[in-house]
C-alpha cells in the first residue's frame, strides 16, 4: 500500500470503549477494505468521533435523532464513571497508528471527565501529541498539527473521515455554496489567498504615502480612501448578511426537523407536504429564470424591432420609391465603369486616352455609384425582411411571456398551498407532544426574517458594484493628479506594480479554481457511474456558479428528483472525488455508506465499491442492514479486516468476525 | 456635421466611414452594466448590441435624441451588430433625414443610433428599476399594442 493508512486505533475508557480496546485496520494493496458492523447505538459512529477527536479536535457525527446527542454524553466510559465520588475526574485517551507498511506516527489525545454531581459531568481534551519513527527510534514530534496538516489537514478531514447518513443532506437546498468551499478547501490557494492580502495591504500603505503630498493629489488620496472604506464597510456588511440568513435557515431547518419527527401523523404529511412543495418551488424558481431571461430576449429583439417600426417603414417606402422611378436596380453598376475605365474606351466608343474631361467623369461616377447601389439594393432586400421577422419576434414574445405567466402562476398556487399548511400548523395543539402551534409561528418569524435579509442583500449587492465603480472613478483621479509630478510618478509606478502583481495572483487563483473544478467534475462523473446501480451513462457537470446536473441519455436530471439512494452515490462520489483531488494520500473511513440505499441498488453498489478508490484503505462502518449477505459476497474478496461489535450493559467489545 | 443646402442631392452628405466600436457615455456605463448583470432584470445575461439595439428604439419611442456628454465607454464593436441591426440603424438614419444619401455618411448614421441609446437607456433603466412591479410584463403589454396600432 502507497498510502498512508490507519493501521491501528486505540481506545482508552472512550465513551463505550470500556478499558484498552485496540483495533488493528492494515490492509493491503489488494484487500484495501476494513469493515466495522454493529448495531444502531454499538459504537460505530463513536469511532468514527474517536478518529476525528484525537486528530482535530472534534467529533465529527452528531446524532440529530437523539435528543440528549452524542455530545452531552461525557467522554469517558459511563461504568467507569460510576466509581467516582463527585469532584473526582477520570481520564482515557485515543492513539492512532499511521503509516504505509508500518506504524510512522503515533498520535495521541487524552481526555478526562470530571464528576459534577450524580448524573453530572464535564469533559475536556488535551493537546494532541505525536511520536514520530526516526530511524529506529520513536522521537516525540513537538508540532504534532504541523506533521498532521501534512498528512491531512483540518479542513480537508471531512472528506476523508465522514458519515454517510449525513451526506444526503449535503445536496439539500444551498448546496451551491458546500460544493464550493469544498473546491475551495482543496484548492491549496491559501498561500495566493495570504499573498492577494499581502499584496492589497502593500498597496495600500504606498496609496497612503499620496497622502504626505499636499493640496489636490492629498485630497484625490483621501477622496478614493474613503470610497474603498465605505466599499469594505458594504462587503462586511454583506457577509455579515450572508452568515445571518445561513444561520436563520439552520435553525429554520431545525424546526422542520422536529416538525417531521411529530408523534401526530397529520403534522408529519404537511411538514412532508409542505417540504414537497418547496421542492417544486425551487425547481419552478429556477425554471422561471430561464423563462424570463427566454422572454427578456424576446422583448429586446421585438423590441428592436416594434419601437424602429416607423423607420423601417419608412426606409421601405424610400427603397419602394427609387425602385419605382428606375433608381433601383442601378443603371450602372460599378464593375462596368471599371471596365470602360480599364479599357480605356467610352460606352460611345471614344477613347479616354485623348479625353481627360471624359475621364474624369467616369471617374466621378464610379465613385457615386458603390454607395448608392450596393447599399440600396441590400436596403431594398433587408428592410422588408427585417419588418417580416418582426411580426414572428412579436408571436414568440407572446408566448415568451405566456410562459413566465404560467410558471408564475404554478408558484403562486403552490405558494397558497403552503400558507395554508402553515395556518393549519399554528391552530395546531397537540398534547403531549412538540410544541406544534410555537415552532411554525417561530417558523413564519424566521422565513419573514429570511426574506428581508435576502432583499438587503440584493440591495447590497447592487451598491457593492455601484461603490466599485465610484473606487475606480476616484482611484483614476487619483492617478491622474499623480501622474502630473515626476517625484509621485516613482510611487504610482510601485503601485500599479503591486496592482499588477494582485491581478496576476488573482488571475493564477481564478485558474486553480477553474482546473479544480473541471478536474471534479471529471472525478465525479467516474466515481458516479461507477457506484451507480444503473446500466446507462450519466454526464455530470459542474457548471461555474457551482451547479451539479446529473445528465442521463434521456435529459437532465435535477438534484431534487434524484431518489434518496443516487443522491448518497452522489455525495459519496463527490467526497471521494475531493479527496483524491486533494492530494493528500490518506485513509479514508465512512460510516453508515449504505444506510439510505434499498436492497437491490445496494447490492449493485457493493458490487462496485471495491474498485471505489483502489490502493486507498478505506473503513466503513456499517449495520446489519448494510453488511447484508449480498454485500458480503462482493466484498469478500477484498476486505482486509472484519469486526463486530457487541454492546452490553453499556460497553461495546470489538470481536474479529 | 456633413449635411449640406439641397437634401434631394446624395453628394449633400460627406463619405464617411463608421467608428470601429458603438459608444455609450461613461456616466450611462452602469445604466447598461445593471440591466445585464442584476439577476432580477429582465435583460440580465444578454448581449450588449442587443440591449444597445432596444435602447435606440425605446429612445425614439421614449425619450428623443440627446448628444453625448462627457467621456465615452466602448460598449460593444461594430462587428458584432447582425445584419438586422444594421439595418435598423440605416432605416432610423433614413428616417431622421428623410433621405437614403444618409447612408454615404456612416458616422452620422451611427452617431443618429448612438444619441437615441443615448436617451433610450436612461428611460429603460428607470423603467426596470422603478416602481413598476413587472417591468417585463409591462414592455411586453407596450410592444404588442404599439405592434398592433402600426
Amino acid at each position: 500500500m502507497d498510502n498512508i493508512q490507519i493501521l491501528e486505533i486505540e481506545l482508552k475508557d472512550y465513551r463505550q470503549y470500556k478499558g484498552e480496546v485496540v483495533i488493528p485496520l492494515k490492509v493491503e494493496s489488494e484487500n484495501n477494505i476494513n469493515v466495522i458492523q454493529g448495531q444502531n447505538g454499538a459504537g460505530k459512529s463513536n469511532i468514527l468521533n474517536a478518529v476525528t477527536l484525537c486528530l482535530y479536535d472534534e467529533e465529527i457525527h452528531i446524532d440529530t435523532n437523539d435528543r440528549q446527542g452524542l455530545d452531552t454524553d461525557p467522554f469517558v466510559n459511563l461504568s467507569r464513571l460510576e466509581n467516582l465520588d463527585v469532584g473526582d475526574t477520570a481520564r482515557g485517551h485515543v492513539e492512532i497508528k499511521l503509516g504505509r507498511e508500518k506504524p510512522q506516527y503515533i498520535f495521541k489525545r487524552e481526555f478526562t471527565t470530571g464528576k459534577l454531581g450524580e448524573d453530572e459531568y464535564e469533559s475536556d481534551t488535551g493537546e494532541l501529541q505525536l511520536h514520530q519513527k526516526i530511524g529506529e527510534d520513536w522521537i516525540p514530534n513537538e508540532q504534532p498539527l504541523t506533521r498532521l496538516s501534512e498528512i491531512i489537514p483540518t479542513r480537508v478531514h471531512k472528506y476523508f473521515f465522514f458519515d454517510g447518513e449525513q451526506l444526503n443532506d449535503f445536496f439539500d437546498k444551498g448546496y451551491t455554496d458546500r460544493v464550493k468551499s469544498a473546491i475551495l478547501d482543496v484548492s491549496h490557494i491559501e498561500l495566493l489567498n495570504r499573498a492577494a492580502s499581502h499584496l492589497e495591504d502593500v498597496q495600500s500603505d504606498f496609496e497612503k504615502e499620496s497622502a504626505n503630498f499636499e493640496g489636490k493629489t492629498e485630497r484625490k488620496e483621501r477622496s478614493y480612501r474613503e470610497a474603498k472604506e465605505q466599499l469594505e464597510e458594504l462587503e462586511d456588511e454583506y457577509s455579515q448578511l450572508e452568515t445571518d440568513i445561513e444561520d436563520a435557515e439552520e435553525h429554520k431547518d431545525e424546526i422542520d426537523k422536529k416538525l417531521s419527527d411529530s408523534r401526530d401523523e397529520e403534522v408529519r404529511n404537511k411538514q412532508s407536504r409542505r417540504q414537497y412543495l418547496n421542492e417544486k418551488i425551487d425547481d419552478l424558481k429556477d425554471d422561471l429564470v430561464d423563462a424570463r431571461s427566454d422572454a427578456g430576449e424576446a422583448l429586446a429583439k421585438a423590441g428592436m424591432v416594434v419601437y424602429n417600426e416607423d423607420a423601417l417603414n419608412f426606409a421601405r417606402q424610400e427603397f419602394d420609391e427609387m425602385e419605382s422611378d428606375g433608381e433601383l436596380p442601378p443603371k450602372i453598376q460599378r464593375w462596368f465603369v471599371d471596365q470602360l475605365l480599364e479599357r480605356g474606351e467610352c460606352i460611345c466608343g471614344e477613347h479616354l486616352d485623348g479625353s481627360e474631361e471624359k475621364q474624369e467623369q467616369l471617374l466621378n461616377l464610379r465613385n457615386e455609384v458603390p454607395n448608392t447601389t450596393g447599399e440600396t439594393i441590400e436596403g431594398k432586400i433587408e428592410v422588408p425582411s427585417v419588418l417580416t421577422e418582426g411580426e414572428d419576434r412579436v408571436e414568440n414574445l407572446i408566448q415568451q411571456k405566456s410562459n413566465v405567466e404560467k410558471i408564475r402562476e404554478d408558484i403562486s398556487s403552490k405558494e397558497t398551498e403552503l400558507q395554508e399548511i402553515s395556518a393549519f400548523l399554528e391552530s395546531k395543539d397537540i398534547p403531549d407532544d412538540i410544541d406544534v402551534n410555537h415552532l411554525e409561528t417561530r417558523r413564519k418569524d424566521l422565513e419573514s426574517r429570511i426574506n428581508e435579509m435576502s432583499e438587503e442583500k440584493g440591495q447590497l449587492e447592487s451598491r457593492i458594484t455601484r461603490q466599485k465603480s465610484t473606487v475606480n472613478e476616484r482611484r483614476e483621479e487619483w492617478e491622474e493628479e499623480m501622474e502630473k509630478e515626476s517625484k509621485r510618478k516613482v510611487l504610482l509606478r510601485k503601485v500599479e506594480f503591486v496592482q499588477n502583481a494582485k491581478s496576476k495572483v488573482e488571475h493564477i487563483r481564478t485558474n486553480i479554481l477553474n482546473q479544480v473544478r473541471q478536474q471534479t467534475e471529471d472525478q465525479l462523473e467516474e466515481y458516479y457511474n461507477s457506484l451507480i446501480w444503473k446500466d446507462e451513462h450519466f454526464d455530470i457537470e459542474l457548471t461555474d456558479d457551482y451547479q451539479i446536473k446529473v445528465l442521463s441519455p434521456s435529459g437532465e436530471k435535477a438534484l431534487g428528483s434524484l431518489s434518496v439512494g443516487e443522491r448518497q452515490v452522489l455525495a459519496l462520489s463527490f467526497m471521494a472525488s475531493l479527496s483524491q483531488i486533494s492530494g493528500f494520500s490518506a485513509p479514508i473511513l465512512i460510516d453508515t455508506p449504505l444506510g439510505r440505499i434499498s436492497s437491490d441498488p445496494k447490492k449493485r453498489i457493493a458490487q462496485n465499491i471495491p474498485q471505489y478508490l483502489e490502493d486507498t484503505q478505506v473503513t466503513f462502518l456499517m449495520t446489519d442492514e448494510e453488511y447484508t449477505s449480498d454485500v458480503k459476497v462482493f466484498f469478500s474478496d477484498h476486505v482486509a479486516n472484519e469486526y463486530k461489535l457487541n454492546y452490553n450493559d453499556e460497553v461495546t467489545e470489538v470481536n474479529p468476525l | 456635421m456633413n449635411q449640406q443646402e439641397t437634401p434631394e442631392n446624395q453628394l449633400e452628405y460627406e463619405k464617411t466611414e463608421a467608428a470601429r466600436d458603438i459608444a455609450v457615455e461613461k456616466s450611462k456605463q452602469h445604466c447598461y452594466a445593471e440591466l445585464l448583470d442584476t439577476e432580477g432584470s429582465p435583460f440580465y445575461n444578454m448581449r450588449e448590441p442587443d440591449l444597445f439595439m432596444l435602447a435606440v428604439g425605446y429612445g425614439r419611442e421614449k425619450a428623443g435624441r440627446t448628444e453625448l456628454q462627457g467621456d465615452k465607454h466602448y460598449l460593444t464593436q461594430r462587428f458584432q451588430l447582425t445584419n438586422e441591426q444594421e439595418w435598423i440603424i440605416k432605416s432610423v438614419a433614413i428616417k431622421e433625414e428623410q433621405s437614403v444619401d444618409v447612408l454615404r455618411d456612416e458616422r452620422l448614421v451611427y452617431r443618429i443610433a448612438q444619441e437615441y441609446a443615448n436617451a433610450g437607456i436612461k428611460k429603460l433603466h428607470s423603467r426596470v428599476f422603478g416602481p413598476d412591479d413587472d417591468s417585463l410584463s409591462e414592455l411586453t403589454t407596450e410592444i404588442v399594442t404599439l405592434h398592433n396600432d402600426n
